[in-house]
């Protein structure tokens, strides 16, 4: 599934968060939203996934514009982790990851064995098929996220929106998740805070700031220290890791002897 | 695979428990017809249930016990189970509208606005309806008072947020609850003050047959729109816009929500009263006994609602007897209780649980 985004404004009370964004997910890609707080990448993502609707442009999938469809249709096309509120209620994991299934059923349809097999088969896929039967509000942040994963994953959508997916997970979980969304194969756009996950992951990344797309590329186009620098104001280094092939990201804040770089060994 | 119940297991027992609950709750209705000053065998109440449906039976019960089974109990114990399932049906879906485990069915200004029609009618002597009258004037109170919060909690674009609706409906219901202080403080007939008193505080002594046609209708239909939706408000209980990335239009199903269960509640009030604290108590005990899946719990609120409101009516003509207490009284002082358990429930467990990360 391709996705689209021409010239997709967005804003509040006369105030730009969204400002003519041009973007698009080739199918199977996973495009990166890196940028600080407040530039604009949630912003971008609940207009691509349909719960804002943008002052002005256009968002497409397949060449389909988003606001064409109804919700419903959406959802069988888009799944998305988002960061969400808290709920009071309690259900169990497997309720809450069986709910990926509502885009597919009939008002009386009950869930049937596919349904259960593709719930079964997202649970164990996040690693959580052993606490399937606890309450939701009793789990930890990072295993609510992977919770929050495997019910994207029973909603078998062809496009998958991430919203900082990887916040509250421990480093092995961070690496597991995005393996194994890479591996998935579907169209899939994230935002992401961490530079080094975005540079290892994505096959494109889209850097924004102030609302507007500042560069975009591979990650060893778009992690160069200039942007860095224009982006967050943080003094960072960029280097090949050797291992991964990758750019590496290391920061250098203020104190910590970034006057000595470059001088004489 | 490890093992775990399949669906059609877990939907056996899930029958297994609605049966059982139907038997609770035909068994319920005939104990507390037979519960009275009067005493008549359960026996007795059948065989005229019977006669008085099919012409069966020759009649060997006096006229006197027939009328109390057939024209008081029955009617009386009926609106029980009826009134008390759409208030927990009630409480059930605006607890997933508005995302707030403490909200009840007169969260949103239903009771106040009712209570205000109602006054009407008893002292302002407004009788346009003939006997209907009370029951009119506090349905178009109730649902009056509905829109108006409705109208106040709207915000641009027409979406209606839990917040919003919250405070618009408190707020609604103390202008509503002041005008009826006022005209209470204003009636001159102490009889007329009494009766006003007696009705806020919620009753079903006042049942007849013609009384449960449009409840019982209401409370079908109603539940029945609202398990089809069922999926969707377990969507909604988890999350705006996660529901909305499921698939539910959500500011859509809100407003559908909210003609739906002011209409329920505007109904059960205008026949009843405000009978305060079953729309609150009955889905958490429900969720307690089948988790939070409204699948299971819309028709385990209809049972169990039923049952609980049968008895606890029953308990206010028995425990004073010959006087009778207010139904409302009852359910608040064992929902007064409830409602700080659950407070304080929801501490405990934000306590244990909040700081896990």
């Amino acid at each position: 599934m391709k996705l689209q985004t021409q010239e997709v404004s967005w804003g509040v009370d006369g105030h730009k968060i969204v400002r003519s964004i041009n973007a698009e997910a080739h199918p199977g890609e996973l495009v990166g939203l890196i940028g600080p707080n407040g530039s604009g990448k949630s912003s971008l993502l609940r207009c691509v996934y349909r719960v804002l609707r943008p002052d002005a442009g256009l968002v497409s999938l397949d060449g389909e514009d988003v606001w064409r469809m109804n919700a419903r249709q959406m959802s069988r096309r888009t799944a998305v982790v988002v960061q969400e509120s808290q709920t009071d209620f309690d259900f169990t994991v497997r309720e809450i990851v069986a709910m990926g299934r509502t885009p597919h059923k009939g008002l009386l349809e009950r869930d049937n064995e596919k349904d259960e097999r593709i719930v079964e088969d997202a649970l164990s896929r996040v690693n959580v098929l052993h606490f399937a039967e606890r309450s939701f509000l009793t789990l930890s942040g990072g295993e609510k996220q992977r919770v929050l994963l495997a019910r994207a994953l029973a909603q078998k959508a062809r496009f998958l929106v991430l919203d900082e997916p990887t916040n509250h997970l421990d480093v092995r979980y961070q690496l597991e998740l995005l393996t194994l969304v890479r591996d998935l194969g579907v169209t899939t756009l994230a935002a992401l805070h961490d530079l080094n996950l975005a540079a290892l992951y994505c096959d494109r990344i889209y850097a924004i700031g102030g609302g507007e797309i500042q560069a975009c590329g591979t990650p060893e186009e778009v992690l160069t220290p200039t942007l860095i620098r224009s982006l967050y104001e943080v003094d960072a280094e960029v280097g090949l890791h050797p291992k991964t092939g990758k750019p590496n990201v290391t920061f250098v804040p203020p104190g910590f002897g970034a006057e000595h770089n470059g001088g004489p060994g | 695979m490890t093992a775990w119940p399949g669906a059609a297991s877990r939907g056996a027992g899930f029958a297994g428990l609605l049966l059982l609950l139907l038997a609770g709750l035909v068994v319920s209705i005939t104990l507390a017809v037979t519960i009275g000053p009067v005493e008549i065998s359960p026996l007795t109440v059948w065989q005229i249930a019977f006669h008085k449906t099919t012409g069966l039976f020759a009649a060997d019960w006096s006229m006197s016990q027939e009328q109390i089974v057939w024209q008081i109990r029955f009617p009386r114990v009926l609106l029980a189970a009826v009134v008390g399932a759409g208030l927990a049906v009630v409480g059930a879906t605006l607890q997933a509208v508005v995302r707030n485990p403490l909200a009840d069915p007169f969260i949103l200004g239903g009771s106040s606005g009712a209570s205000v029609g109602a006054v009407l009618v008893l002292i302002a002597g407004l009788h346009a309806f003939g006997v209907y009258s009370l029951s009119v004037a506090a349905f178009l109170g109730a649902t009056g008072a509905f829109v108006l919060v409705f109208v106040l909690a709207r915000g641009a674009g027409g979406t209606v947020s839990p917040v919003r609706l919250i405070l618009s409906g408190v707020a609604v219901s103390y202008v509503l609850s002041a005008v009826t202080s006022f005209m209470i403080f204003r009636a001159e007939d102490s009889n007329q003050i009494r009766s006003v008193l007696f009705w806020m505080l919620g009753s079903l002594g006042g049942a007849r047959w013609e009384y449960l046609t449009v409840p019982a209708v209401v409370l079908l239909t109603g539940s029945f729109y609202l398990v089809l939706r069922a999926r969707e408000l377990n969507a909604l209980l988890v999350g705006e816009e996660s529901a909305a990335t499921l698939g539910v239009d959500t500011s859509r199903f809100r407003r559908e929500l909210l003609v739906l269960t002011g209409l329920l509640t505007g109904t059960m009030v205008s026949v009843s009263g405000s009978i305060g604290f079953v729309g609150l108590m009955m889905p958490h005990v429900v969720r307690l006994l089948v988790g939070s899946d409204h699948r299971r719990v819309l028709p385990v609120c209809v049972l169990l609602g039923g049952i609980f409101l049968i008895w606890v009516d029953v308990l206010a003509r028995t425990a004073v007897a010959p006087e009778e207490l207010p139904v409302g009284v009852v359910t608040s002082l064992i929902g007064g209780p409830f409602f700080i358990w659950l407070m304080r429930r929801k501490a405990g467990a934000a306590k244990a649980f909040g700081g896990g990360g």
